[in-house]
């Protein structure tokens, strides 16, 4: 169960959070349980916040790999290259950060949606 | 005259209150977003003195009924609009506020001139009933009589629930400010009621979702401001109405050859560029502009001018998705032609396409019903068609974008054009299957077929069958289109007597 501060106008709340796989989260606020769903913007960021999953936009084949863990990388930068539809698709960085990890190896088929590397 | 003055001070002043809020959330008036709109002082008000019948709500009524309705002129060209005004009953839909706009819009029919609307209003006056829902069905059924005879723009500046959200939706042209607007036709409150999901105004039917996601809105602009300059601008492409001709600029074009053109193009076919760039530089200068710039980006459309004359561009985006088709791709390109196509707009498609976006879920949402949209909007449109193959034309996608045979009036290649059922290896792979299972060195062999089949993809072959018009040399693009356009303006073409087609819808 992970606590965090939740401040809304002027009160603030101690809210416990708990994952429950399946995109659903337990929240408990003022000793009441609720269950939610994850958005699916939502669910491209983790619980705190501050990182940033990359998925592959399509299937295909991985044809390079240019970052490794813990690389710092700039907004826009290319971090992986995709060889789908006939083209080698360049998949870059939505923010500046740090690569938390990388998930693909060169020549690894991928699925659309499928998780290539975490950005923190 | 004493009553008659009187009387029209009380119809145009606003509660002050009311106006001090607006003021704070960045909004204008229903009164100043038609005169920042139309050109200065052109602006005729109608019906200004209607009010609303039912008794409850003689306390509340007010001149004019919540909603603002006339004529005027943007750029000298005449339109037709209607405001809501927020201030008045929350710019809620009833009886004669209904009545004002069927009004107005009837009168746009007529004259075939654009018929703008601005919404900012509650959705249906609860009060009033079944007058306030048939008042939109009756509004939803003149948008339908008057498409495609007269361009309708909507701008929602404000909520825009429930039925209301429909009358957007059957128009041409829907632009939202971002964190202003909002589109819904069930909103938070009955969501969270029903299925327990928490979602705010903003993450269900903001301009953000509507232009990125749903592609109900073309355009998502940063203020009012700009919402209401966007829509002047649109209107420089369109036509007053379906028998007129567009409005053409005046403005001494260079129909330069381009040596950049073959530079924003990568000579090798795996990599990627923005198709944007090859656009304006065959556009004229800065004249292209872009409708659901956000809206499946794998697929472009806009308007731009050549040699003056507007056009309507559909393009594939090599940088994103590789440029292949999809479902929302598809939509976008068929709502874009069919438009075009009912207001006399030649349609250029600059085809960079390696084929349809494989997978179970693009299969199973359909993308054959909506990629044969594609399929029926060009064919059956008969404004001038032009399809320019830059590189990739294959399969399917090549059939819909730049097929002679499906109407296309004149089919233009680059030498660097590849147009083959698929991708040469795949074919290899298939169609020597057994005996690269035999073969002793199975990669030589294969890449002994591949050399062998893209002699069959090359631009000549097509060429050879006269299925390409014309192969030209990049930096030649601009000028050969001006001077194709030019050749297809006087076009006519029949289409056998029917009350309509049937739509793949």
């Amino acid at each position: 169960m992970k606590k965090v501060k939740v401040s809304v106008g002027d009160s603030e709340y101690e809210v416990g959070i708990e994952e429950l796989g399946n995109d659903e989260l337990k929240i408990i606020v003022d000793n009441e349980e609720h269950v939610v769903k994850v958005s699916e913007e939502a669910r491209n960021t983790e619980l705190s916040g501050q990182n940033k999953i990359i998925k592959a936009p399509m299937p295909g084949i991985i044809s390079q790999v240019l970052v490794n863990d813990g690389d710092q990388v700039e907004k826009g930068s290319t971090l992986i290259t995709l060889l789908a539809m006939k083209m080698e698709n360049t998949i870059t960085a939505p923010m500046a950060g740090k690569v938390k990890e990388v998930k693909v190896k060169c020549n690894d088929v991928v699925e659309a949606e499928q998780t290539l590397i975490i950005l923190e | 005259m004493e009553e008659f003055y009187a009387k029209k001070r009380k119809a145009e002043s606003y509660d002050r209150k009311a106006i001090d809020r607006r003021r704070k959330d960045g909004k204008l008036t229903a009164r100043e977003r038609i005169e920042r709109l139309l050109d200065k002082d052109s602006f005729v008000e109608l019906d200004q003195f209607v009010q609303l019948r039912q008794p409850e709500l003689q306390e509340k009524k007010k001149y004019g009924d919540g909603v603002i309705t006339g004529y005027g002129t943007i750029d000298k060209r005449l339109v037709f609009l209607y405001a809501q005004d927020f201030t008045v009953i929350g710019g809620s839909l009833g009886e004669m506020h209904a009545q004002k706009i069927i009004k107005v819009m009837r009168l746009a029919r007529k004259q075939g001139a654009p018929f703008i609307a601005i919404n900012d209003g509650a959705g249906a006056r609860i009060q009033e009933g079944i007058s306030s829902l048939d008042g939109y069905a009756r509004i939803f059924r003149e948008n339908t009589l008057a498409s495609g005879v007269i361009p309708q723009l909507c701008l929602t500046l404000g909520p825009c629930a429930g039925g209301a959200a429909y009358s957007p939706a059957l128009m041409d042209f829907v632009f939202m400010v971002d964190r202003k607007s909002h589109m819904f036709i069930t909103g938070p409150g009955v969501i969270k009621a029903t299925t327990g999901e928490d979602v705010d105004f903003e993450a269900l039917g903001g301009a953000s979702v509507h232009s990125t996601k749903s592609g109900v809105a073309h355009f998502m602009l940063d203020d009012e401001g700009e919402c209401l300059q966007a829509v002047r601008k649109l209107l420089t492409y369109l036509p007053s109405n379906n028998l007129s001709d567009s409005p053409r600029t005046n403005i001494k074009q260079k129909i330069q050859l381009s040596e950049n053109l073959a530079n924003i193009v990568p000579k090798d076919a795996k990599k990627t560029y923005d198709i944007k760039r090859v656009i304006d530089e065959a556009c004229d200068r800065g004249s292209f502009f872009e409708v659901h710039e956000h809206f499946a980006k794998n697929v472009v459309t806009g308007f731009a001018r050549l040699d003056n004359v507007p056009v309507g561009v559909v393009a594939n985006q090599p940088s994103v998705m590789a440029g292949c088709m999809d479902i929302d791709g598809s939509d976008k390109i068929a709502r874009f032609v069919r438009f075009c196509d009912a207001f006399n707009i030649p349609i250029i498609n600059f085809v960079d396409v390696p084929g349809y976006l494989p997978g179970t879920n693009q299969e199973h949402d359909g993308i054959i019903r909506h990629g044969a949209k594609v399929l029926f909007a060009y064919a059956e449109a008969v404004v001038p068609k032009i399809a320019l193959i830059i590189r990739k034309a294959y399969g399917g996608a090549y059939v819909a974008m730049a097929s002679k045979d499906l109407g296309y009036d004149q089919v233009i290649a680059w030498p660097s054009a590849e147009i083959a059922v698929m991708g040469s290896e795949q074919a290899a792979r298939i169609i020597h299957r057994k005996e690269m299972e035999a073969a002793k060195d199975k990669s030589a062999f294969l890449k002994k077929k591949v050399k062998e089949l893209n002699k069959l993809v090359s631009p000549y072959v097509a060429a050879e069958l006269g299925k390409v018009d014309l192969v030209i040399d990049p930096k030649e693009t601009r000028q050969v289109l001006v001077r194709t356009l030019g050749m297809l303006l006087r076009k006519r073409e029949g289409r056998p007597a029917k009350k309509h087609g049937s739509v793949p819808l």
